[in-house]
């Protein structure tokens, strides 16, 4: 306890580097977090584009500023035949379809994303809890809706579909949930209405996307559909509106080589193949992180050179007081490690508290978990040591006496 | 009386360099007894610092045997070692050996730090000490606000904080003007008298009045006066 105590006060005499230190550590574990997260986060989108196949897809029929949606739309549909006869070309579907189904009883709605085994076999989301769903009515919501259903829930629902002239139907039916979603994984969002399109603008996560139409205080919850029926059982027949079309062609085609014709046929501005939005994801995602990693490194350059300014200074400018230590009943190496030793506890606390505020301020950012938390500890605490040990064990081989002796 | 300390053949060499060997103590031989107060003159550069740090457990020597209140010092490790200093030693240095920034009792209370004593107990000790040398007032101001006397006064206080039975000086009036040594060594007088062991290395001949040995040191040898 009493040599804590004289630990903390050799802390304290030196607390304005010391402040600085732990400053510059929060700052590189927070700008840590923040390349660690943006890298699972550009890694997830690149890894659901290889499981959908985007590679061997173009994409069809997003917007230009001059388009009326009825109109794009049609003409999407009405291409149909074109596209299929042209060589090499698999598919061509409606990129989503989507139903939103009210339940009156708890007053929510659900907008549900109409998929069947091929979609999330591709797309291979995370679960909370639970299974995908698998037989028509079974309903996987968002995870943030755990706090309103359980698994096993039949709930009385109202389908409502509204046609291209915005006429509404309605179904009574009953649906299942069984399961869950991650609200933090990477989803597709196939409805881009930008110019230019990447993977960025492809796909967003349930949390982002509740985020950004409605929270769950308004009584709004997402999720996916296997295939939605009436009460009686009967298929309810979907419209599409306004989306985009996904062409896939065969694996020994390049999407490339097709994109000429699709241009002769939409229009320029309107064709977009995978390889493209995933070569614009890299470009435009690189920079961002280039910079990132920019900035981690430089903080951590600077409290590197920080700490070694520290600990050079402490051995210099302390060596009498490590001395009397020494003369009065410790021995050299606890005398040095009173001066040395208070930089690991620091750049732990450093670290910790970075790692802290990057979880506080930026929720809606995180893509790393509490182990990451610990990498950039021990990733701090071994630099820290590359640091400082040097340093300790060149203190150590000058005896004492050298700086007390007079003759 | 008994000896407390006794040395026999003792040899330290340093190495500025790898090719160059500068002896400092040649097979040198002392015994101390109990409650005796030591003058130990010399030129500088001729081991008299160097026999005070090995006598006070900072340094070992190359070869040879000291036996320390019946312990074999060569056979202890850095920390029994550091155990010593701390409970049986006390030094007092030339340019006092004090940290500058803290207060007297801040110096004072060290030892306690790394004893098995009561920080409360040594507060309390420190306390007394101060008053004993003097200087009840500078308990709590900063060694960078003391004269040369008061600093070698707080300085003799910790080294009795762990009331050790040896005093090892060296060179304690060195960076004193006569009145202020005259003081310190009625201090070192006093202390003889209630039966510390004292080693007192000095170039300051005035020491010889009080001490109960004279020994000369030159060329890593000691010689009665």
């Amino acid at each position: 306890m009493k040599k804590i105590l004289l630990s903390i006060q050799i802390f304290l005499d030196n607390w304005l580097m010391n402040g600085i230190l732990l400053v510059f550590a929060a700052l590189v574990a927070v700008l840590l977090h923040f390349t660690v997260s943006e890298y699972v986060k550009y890694s997830e989108r690149l890894i659901l584009a290889r499981d959908y196949g985007l590679q061997n897809q173009i994409l069809v029929g997003n917007m230009l500023p001059t388009d009326d949606i009825n109109r794009i739309s049609e003409r999407l549909a009405e291409a149909s035949e074109e596209v299929i006869q042209l060589p090499g070309v698999a598919r061509y579907a409606p990129a989503s379809f989507g139903i939103t189904a009210l339940d009156e009883y708890r007053g929510n709605f659900i907008p549900l994303e109409c998929v069947n085994e091929e979609y999330y076999g591709k797309t291979k989301y995370a679960l909370a809890e639970g299974s995908w769903p698998n037989a028509p009515n079974e309903v996987a919501l968002t995870a943030e809706a755990m706090a309103l259903y359980s698994i096993g829930d039949n709930i009385e629902v109202t389908f409502y579909l509204s046609d291209m002239n915005d006429n509404m139907t309605s179904h009574e039916s009953t649906i299942e949930i069984v399961g869950f979603v991650d609200e933090n994984v990477a989803i597709w969002e196939l409805v881009p209405n930008v110019f230019r399109p990447g993977l960025d603008e492809l796909t967003t996560t349930l949390k982002e996307y509740a985020d950004n139409y409605s929270p769950l205080d308004e009584r709004m919850v997402f999720g996916y559909i296997i295939e939605p029926t009436t009460a009686s059982g009967e298929r309810i027949e979907l419209i599409y509106q306004g989306g985009p079309y996904l062409i896939t062609v065969n694996a020994d085609t390049d999407p490339e080589d097709i994109k000429p014709q699709l241009i002769e046929i939409f229009g320029g501005g309107r064709v977009h193949t995978g390889p493209e939005m995933i070569h614009r994801y890299k470009v435009e995602h690189n920079e961002e992180y280039l910079q990132l990693i920019r900035f981690a490194f430089i903080s951590l350059v600077l409290t590197m050179s920080s700490l070694f300014a520290a600990v050079f200074l402490q051995l210099r400018k302390k060596r009498l007081e490590m001395t009397v230590y020494y003369i009065c009943g410790t021995s050299w190496a606890q005398s040095l490690w009173f001066f040395i030793g208070p930089y690991y506890p620091l750049i732990t606390m450093g670290s910790l508290v970075g790692s802290a505020i990057y979880f506080k301020l930026a929720p809606q950012l995180i893509r790393t978990d509490p182990m990451t938390v610990v990498v950039i500890l021990v990733f701090l605490l071994t630099v820290c040591s590359i640091q400082v040990l040097p340093s300790y064990f060149s203190a150590r081989r000058i005896h004492p006496t050298e700086w007390i002796r007079k003759d | 009386m008994t000896n407390i300390i006794e040395i026999k053949n003792i040899e330290k060499s340093y190495y500025p360099s790898r090719s160059v060997r500068v002896p400092a103590l040649t097979g040198l031989s002392l015994c101390v007894r109990e409650g005796e107060m030591i003058a130990i003159y010399g030129v500088s550069g001729s081991g008299k610092s160097t026999l005070l740090h090995i006598l006070g457990g900072l340094d070992r020597p190359d070869s040879g045997e000291y036996i320390l209140d019946g312990e074999v010092m060569g056979e202890k490790n850095d920390s029994q070692l550091a155990r010593v200093r701390n409970e049986k030693i006390g030094f007092v240095l030339q340019d006092f050996g004090l940290i500058a920034n803290r207060t007297a009792q801040d110096n004072v209370i060290v030892p306690v730090i790394f004893s098995k004593k009561s920080l409360r107990e040594g507060y309390k000790r420190c306390k007394n000490l101060l008053d004993k040398l003097g200087i009840p007032e500078l308990e709590r101001r900063k060694v960078s606000q003391m004269s040369g006397g008061q600093k070698q006064r707080v300085a003799i206080a910790r080294a009795l904080m762990n009331e050790p039975k040896i005093l090892l000086a060296d060179e304690p009036s060195g960076a004193l003007d006569s009145t202020t040594k005259e003081e310190i060594y009625a201090m070192f007088d006093m202390l003889r008298k209630e039966g510390k062991t004292i080693i007192i290395a000095t170039h300051d001949h005035a020491i010889a009045q009080i001490a109960d040995r004279v020994l000369q040191m030159k060329d890593g040898q000691l010689s009665e006066c």
